[in-house]
């Protein structure tokens, strides 16, 4: 019974397809129950487009296609229960909007499409991907596009919860936002290329996190913060082009981490911040700074402990000429430095 | 300058394979709970670079401590200079400079 209650569903968001050429349409699907499957499809020719899906069960999917040249396309999709997948895709528009929102475990969401997407997912084991290609061209102006993942857990630690998003093929002005609160072995992950481009990733009270931005083009910029109590987790920016920045800080009690920046090119800025606790034991952590090609600035900033078993590491590594270091750690006697430019 | 006979420093320094490693070490009375500071800049033809190293560290039973260490890349044009100071309280009681060229 719930099956053909879909089915009618995607018939009806359909029919509105087809006879309302160039005008707005839209479709609501709401589902109860498991094993359900909703798909809407719409293709506007030059209108507007929205769609609402909504389940609330296991094991369920909702697919949400928008094509064709049509201007203000939004699809929402929100699920309560685990194991749900969502994907939607909008294609043909660069003013389209998707949001979806999940709650439970063990799901899925997607979105491609080339403006403004987000997701939001609330449990264990749950995986968001965004995907946003080629969303501008030199040259053009106005803001790109936006990508912004949430992943929390449901009063207990999360597990195993992975976001990525992917602002890729030539994007220009992007911005990517991942905040991940509460979770184990939990992964972050942002791809851009293009140029003028925005990535943040923030964790907290994490353990076994792994944060990794990888960025090519000009003028970018990249920021890791993992502080309230991120332990055993690792962050990792790597840049290339000219004229970009890079930052990671792992602070307020935050232990056993390890922060590394790789750069190349011209112009380049890292900048690491750790701060491990001031008293205990085994709680160290280790920056490094690999810089090729010229005219780059390197600073590590580190506080703790600072004894052998706690030490803290600095390590920057700078070739071609005109690069600059710089490198301050307070502690005790464990700590070292090491700097080579050549 | 500090010239308390109760504590001597040492800059323990070498070079290998174009690496400068400097580990100051500190002779005081055995519990001395001190604070140093260790501030090195270096200029050459690749860069230039500065380090600020300080904190605390309690003298072992042998009467010694080793305080953080410092890695320089180091080229024969370079120029270094590399300061270390220890305090007993808010009293320095050593000092050390280690400086290239002469």
């Amino acid at each position: 019974m719930k099956r053909e209650l879909s089915a009618i569903a995607i018939a009806l968001a359909l029919a509105y397809c087809g006879q309302a050429f160039a005008d707005d349409n839209s479709a609501t699907v709401t589902q109860s129950g498991g094993g359900n499957n909703a798909t809407v499809s719409q293709d506007p020719f030059g209108g507007g487009a929205s769609a609402a899906v909504s389940q609330d069960g296991n094991s369920n999917s909702a697919n949400v296609n928008q094509t064709g040249a049509g201007r203000d396309m939004t699809a929402t999709v929100s699920s309560t229960g685990n194991s749900n997948t969502a994907t939607v895709l909008q294609d043909g528009t660069n003013n389209g909007s998707a949001s979806v929102t999940q709650d439970g475990n063990g799901n899925k969401a997607t979105i491609n499409q080339k403006a403004q997407a987000s997701i939001t997912q609330q449990g264990n084991s749950n995986t968001a991907t965004i995907n946003q290609v080629g969303t501008n061209c030199p040259g053009c102006g106005g803001n790109g596009a936006s990508a912004t993942i949430n992943q929390t857990s449901s009063g207990f630690t999360s597990f195993n919860d992975s976001a990525t998003i992917n602002q890729i093929g030539l994007s220009f002005r992007s911005n990517a936002a991942i905040t991940q609160d509460s979770g184990n072995n939990s992964s972050a992950t942002v791809n851009q290329t293009g140029a003028d481009q925005n990535a943040t990733v923030n964790q907290q009270f994490m353990h076994a996190a792994n944060a990794q931005i990888d960025q090519t083009g000009h003028s970018q910029t990249a920021t890791i913060n993992q502080t309230l109590s991120v332990n055993f987790s690792t962050a990792s920016i790597v840049q290339t082009d000219s004229n970009n920045s890079a930052s990671i800080t792992q602070n307020f009690n935050s232990n056993n981490n390890t922060a590394s920046v790789t750069q190349s090119g011209t112009l380049q800025s890292a900048t690491i911040t750790q701060q491990n606790n001031t008293t205990g034991s085994n709680e160290w952590n280790d920056a490094t700074i690999l810089q090729s090609g010229s005219s780059h600035l390197a600073t590590i900033n580190q506080g703790g402990v600072g004894t052998p078993s706690s030490h803290n590491t600095v390590l920057i590594t700078q070739t071609a000429f005109n690069n600059t270091a710089h490198a301050t750690q307070t502690g005790g006697g464990g700590n070292s430095i090491t700097i080579t430019q050549h | 300058m500090a010239d308390d006979p109760a504590y001597k420093l040492h800059i323990d320094s070498t070079v290998q394979a174009s690496q400068l490693i400097v580990v100051p070490v500190i002779a005081a009375p055995a519990g001395s709970r001190l604070r140093y500071e260790m501030i090195s800049g270096k200029q050459g033809h690749s860069g230039k670079s500065n380090t600020s190293q300080s904190g605390g560290v309690t003298v072992g039973a042998d009467g010694s401590a080793k305080l953080s260490t410092l890695r320089l890349g180091v080229g024969a044009d370079d120029r270094y200079l590399i300061t270390v100071k220890v305090y007993d309280g808010a009293k320095l009681v050593a000092e050390q400079v280690l400086r290239h060229p002469e």
